[in-house]
């Protein structure tokens, strides 16, 4: 179920590269989306993350293979000041909330805010409505979050890591809306590039809480 | 206190008889609960033996002498559970039934039975338990004529019966308020009254020597008890159950007392009816009830001599607690699935097919097996394997008696001990003698802490390792009282974190993933955040408790207290609201630590910035829970927590060392990615290895500005490792602190004068605290650079040091070549502490893969009002 894999032989044309960092309130299903995106599965008890995980997978579009670079962050509200290290320098991001959970919502209107200030002007911001095969659990009207998504200029979609519905769908809509001329790099493999990759700031405090 | 907890552990070594005691087995299936079913969290809902695994645990921690024990519980797949408990081969049914072989005076042995069945009645209830299946049937006789009460759990464990399928217990004994909720699955209703009645029930069958309806249906016996409810006192409802018998006895057999204790009993309004205590109160029947606390007290004290050589009849398998009885028998190749399923009761697998399968998982048109039907029979386990292999211990008396002070042989080491970890583990005969130590050394604690510190260090048992690992914390003092007094309930901030981090901590462990565990994790935390203040809930917090309340899961005040402490020594002010100064210091001098051990890997990881912010903090804020399974997290701790507050970093830098050439091989996506799925990290090396890189590591080295300066355990001598610069007393030759962003701009680890001075044997200070130093073979040799002009060196150097001038462009080439033949473990680079040309030679040499580089903290200005440089002899 993973998305596909680039293959290796150039046929594809060019190749970017985008930093990609996925916020919101704990336990709504960062971790579970990344991982049912890279890797297909779906953990049932996802440990909770500290800090932040880093994992890459790569999609092919038309004519450009997108490798994505993804930063699935802490969602703890202590360790927000971790943040700005993930995201400063992301040229898209995923803000997740959990569609029975009232609140993660509102966290989630808290985090485009912050990326809408302070981060990079041009990053994608995607909104993520998590555990969308609860639909009997149901807290957050699908419309009221389409609607917001709307205004703000955001992609949405309401996912499940659960069921995989959507999941592909949402880092794809993603590649496809990231320029790939000025973002992405386009080089001939695949390759890092430290001074991106690596959060900058990495001696800004990491574990402060303002 | 936290010493009397260990002594009551054991005091119950059980009395085996000869060849009554035995292991029975208990097996039956809890209900399925559909696959596609989501709990009110989203999560899949817990499957019910998992519930019930849970629920038990608590009755493992019970001991009364009129209560079996329960020893373990264990799942399988298909929601089977298996219950272990004490067993006995005489019953109370055995007893009625066989009753003309009995010789004995039956009134007396009535009593006795009654007493024993109230006491052990009267116990459960203040445990707040039911017991709910009585019968003659689970009334064991041990061959002291002692009754005790088993298969009590039952209904502790079902939750009420609400997670199997099939009622629990025999109707027959059932109160009528009982049976006739047994109907509508109502089962909040039994409670320690009906209970009661059960009692009397079997009491009167005990004194007609003959069973109640015994030719009856089950439809005849339970309307025969719901009659029972028309009478209108127990009076009468005595006199029918008394012409119910079949010998056609009448109440006046009865003596006068008993019958006014079976009336108390069995009226027909619960309400009615006594408590067990006040039944036991009733002087005119239990005259002789002795405070049974004189016993206990006496068997606390009554150790057992080592027998003189000429009544030699040691019976190991008597001393042996159940607890470890159970733990042997399955070293000694016990197999508790086979001996329950001997081959003939199983369904041909045929048979145990569904019809069809729905998509979702539903499995539709199986036939219910006898297997899957509840069946209150207890298999006995078979005991040949373990008594064979114990006899051997009675030829070698002293493994297992121990002798704790011995002056002859000091350090006489078992052999076994040289063996890997797993293998010990598994040895039945080493087993059999750690226990034995350790059991007496638990007993001597905290009198002989020295002693179990020192033996801890070869390896923990298994079984005594949430005791042990309180006692290397120095738990001491009643943590009962103090746990109880802590509010654990009042809502908090951090109760939706928790909330959500509970249900996903450790899950994979069968025990850890039950609501019970739930509860107690959420409890044991909120009582340290309680306690706690100024600390707060970091995620991760959890995946730490969870390592203590696994370990001591029937007593959360140890699991709290041991965390506290050990939260105080390794993780000190770790979990402050900012805490970001800790936790930078502590990434800072763990990159230090690399460069000393490892220097061409830390130049790697700096140059592709892999830095350990990136990967290191769910490390060092958990202390590893957070990164590996409990099975290696305990095997790490066994060892970690007989180290300092600095041996985690060195447990830190093992872990990088093990992976070294993949990360050399690695690019910045390619490190980190090999650390967000921590390969399979084998932990006895790194065990290994970070005791090592702890031993070559001056102390100062990981000297922090943020560690607890003052220890609150006794100054231990005896562990060479354990020792603690951060709790050292300071003077003006120690490290300074210094701001984090200076520390930041070091290329290497730093070593203070003291340190150097007790490494270079320089100033006579003989108290030297080095690990590496203790013992003169290891004393690391040291190569003492001086990057200072030459000018400078001739008017005063440190005698042992070598001048190489920054300013030179060949230094750093010569001074490679020095090393080369010297060999050093340890190269300290001096300069002056205003230039700091220390920092640019300090990184060449580690450029050029030089282990073991430090700059001296201060430079040599440090040491000059000291008055031991000397003039170098040219
Ligand atoms: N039913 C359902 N459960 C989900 C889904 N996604 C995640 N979960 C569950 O929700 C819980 C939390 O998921 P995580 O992926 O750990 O959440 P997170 O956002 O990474 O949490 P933090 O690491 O604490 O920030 C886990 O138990 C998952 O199994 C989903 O789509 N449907
Ligand atoms: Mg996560």
């Amino acid at each position: 179920m993973a998305a596909q894999r680039a293959t290796n032989n150039a046929a594809q044309g060019k190749i970017c590269q985008f930093k990609l960092v996925l916020l919101g309130e704990s336990a709504v299903g960062k971790s579970s989306l990344v991982l049912r995106f890279v890797k297909g599965q779906f953990h049932e008890y996802q440990e909770s993350t500290i800090g932040a995980a880093f994992l890459t997978q790569t999609v092919c579009l038309q004519d450009t293979t997108v490798k994505f670079e993804i930063w699935d962050t802490a969602g703890q509200e202590r360790y927000h000041s971790l943040a700005p290290m993930y995201y400063r320098g992301a040229q898209a991001a995923i803000v997740v909330y959990d569609i029975t959970n009232q609140d993660t919502f509102a966290r989630a209107k808290t985090w485009v805010r912050e990326l809408q200030r302070q981060a990079s002007p041009n990053i994608v911001i995607a909104l993520a409505g998590n555990k969308a095969d609860l639909a009997n659990k149901r807290m957050v009207d699908h419309e009221e979050a389409a609607a917001y998504s709307e205004e703000n200029g955001l992609l949405f979609m309401e996912t499940s890591a659960k069921t995989a519905m959507h999941v592909n769908e949402i880092f794809l809509a993603i590649a496809e809306k990231l320029p790939k001329n000025e973002g992405g790099t386009n080089r001939p493999r695949p390759e890092v590039d430290i001074t991106q990759s690596n959060p900058p700031g990495g001696s800004k405090g990491c574990c402060s809480s303002h | 206190m936290f010493r009397t907890k260990i002594l009551l552990c054991y005091r119950y070594v059980s009395k085996i008889g000869m060849d009554t005691v035995r292991l029975g087995c208990m097996t039956f299936v809890t209900t399925a609960v559909p696959h596609d079913k989501c709990g009110s969290n989203g999560l899949p809902v817990t499957p019910n033996s998992v519930k019930v695994l849970g629920l038990a645990q608590e009755l493992i921690s019970l001991r009364h002498e009129n209560v079996c024990r329960y020893i373990d519980f264990k799942t399988t797949k298909h929601n089977r559970i298996f219950a272990v408990s004490e067993y006995y081969t005489t019953t109370l049914h055995k007893m009625i039934k066989n009753h003309e072989t009995f010789h004995r005076d039956w009134n007396s042995v009535c009593v006795n039975v009654s007493m024993g069945v109230f006491k052990g009645l009267s116990y459960l209830h203040e445990q707040g338990l039911v017991h709910h299946c009585l019968e003659p049937k689970s009334i064991y006789i041990t061959k002291e004529d002692n009754p005790k009460l088993g298969n009590f759990g039952l209904h502790h464990i079902t939750d009420g019966g609400s997670l199997v399928d099939c009622p629990i217990g025999n109707p027959k004994y059932h109160a009528p308020e009982h049976v006739l909720h047994i109907y509508s699955k109502d089962l909040a209703i039994a409670n320690i009254k009906s209970d009661v009645w059960s009692s009397a029930i079997v009491i009167l069958e005990l004194i007609n020597k003959s069973f109640l309806w015994e030719d009856k249906g089950l439809q005849t016996i339970v309307s025969k008890i719901l009659e029972l409810t028309s009478c209108q006192s127990a009076q009468s409802v005595l006199e029918v159950l008394q012409a119910n018998f079949q010998k056609q006895s009448f109440l006046d057999d009865i003596s006068q007392s008993m019958r006014c204790l079976l009336e108390s009993c069995l009226s027909p309004i619960p309400e009615n009816r006594l408590m067990p205590a006040e039944i036991l109160n009733d002087k005119n029947i239990f005259k002789t009830t002795q405070n049974d606390n004189s016993e206990n007290i006496k068997s606390l004290f009554s150790f057992k001599s080592l027998p003189a050589e000429t009544d030699m009849q040691i019976q190991p398998i008597e001393d042996l607690d159940l607890q470890e009885l159970w733990h042997l028998w399955k070293l000694a190749g016990g197999d508790l699935l086979s001996s329950v399923f001997n081959s003939d009761t199983t369904t041909p697998s045929v048979r145990m097919l569904p019809f069809f399968i729905t998509n979702l998982g539903g499995v539709h048109g199986l036939q219910y097996s006898p297997e899957d039907l509840f069946d209150a029979h207890i298999t006995v386990l078979p005991m040949e394997a373990i008594e064979n292999r114990l006899a051997t211990a009675v030829d070698n008396p002293d493994m297992f008696y121990p002798l704790l002070e011995n002056k002859t042989n000091v350090d006489k080491e078992h052999a076994t001990s040289k063996l890997p970890l797993l293998i010990r583990e598994n040895d039945f005969e080493y087993q059999v003698y750690r226990l034995a130590l350790f059991r007496r050394l638990l007993i001597g604690y905290p009198y002989l802490h020295d002693l179990l510190w020192k033996e801890a260090r070869i390896d923990i048992p298994v079984l005594l390792r949430g005791l042990i690992w309180a006692g290397l914390l120095n738990v001491q003092g009643d943590v009962e009282e103090e746990y109880m007094h802590i509010d654990k309930d009042t809502p908090k901030l951090a109760d939706r974190q928790i909330a959500v981090d509970v249900p996903r901590c450790h899950q994979y462990n069968a025990i850890l993933s039950s609501p019970v565990a739930h509860e107690k994790l959420k409890r044991v935390l909120k009582a340290w955040l309680f306690s706690h203040p100024h600390l707060s809930y970091w995620q991760g917090l959890d995946s730490l408790c969870a390592v203590f309340v696994h370990l001591n899961f029937n007593d959360e005040p140890t699991a709290y207290k041991s965390m506290s402490h050990f939260i105080d020594k390794y993780l000190y002010n770790f979990f402050l609201k900012d805490n970001s100064a800790i936790i930078q210091e502590y990434l800072v001098v763990f990159a230090h630590l690399v460069s000393f051990h490892d220097p061409l890997l830390s130049c790697h990881m700096n140059e592709i910035g892999f830095i350990p912010d990136l990967y290191a903090i769910p490390w060092f804020l958990t202390m590893f829970a957070h990164v590996f399974p409990l099975h290696k997290i305990v095997h790490l701790w066994d060892t970690l927590l007989l180290g300092n507050s600095s041996f985690p970093l060195c447990i830190g830098v093992a872990i990088l060392q093990q992976v070294r050439e993949q990360l050399l091989l690695s690019d910045f996506n390619e490190c980190i990615l090999l650390f967000s799925d921590l390969p399979e990290v084998n932990i006895d090396n790194v065990v290994q290895k970070s005791i090592q890189i702890f031993c070559h590591t001056p102390k100062s080295s990981t000297f922090r500005v943020h560690a607890q300066h003052e220890s609150n355990s006794q100054q231990r001598t005896m562990s060479y490792y354990s020792d603690d610069y951060n709790v050292s007393p300071q003077n003006e030759l120690s490290l300074k602190p210094i701001p984090l962003a200076d520390l930041k701009e070091e290329v290497c680890c730093r070593i203070s004068a003291d340190d150097l001075i007790q490494l270079t044997e320089l100033g006579g200070i003989v108290n030297s605290k080095t690990p590496a130093k203790n013992s003169k073979s290891v004393k690391p040799r040291i190569a003492v650079i001086d990057i200072r002009q030459p000018d400078e060196f001739a008017h005063g150097a440190i005698p042992e040091g070598k001048n190489f001038p920054y300013s030179s462009s060949k230094s750093v080439e010569s001074c490679l070549q020095y090393i080369n033949q010297l060999k050093p473990k340890v190269v300290v680079v001096v300069g002056n502490c205003t230039s700091r040309f220390d920092r640019p030679f300090a990184s060449k040499l580690l450029k050029a893969g030089t282990k073991g580089v430090c700059v001296l903290f201060g430079g040599i200005e440090i040491l000059k009002p000291v008055g031991i440089l000397t003039i170098p002899s040219l």
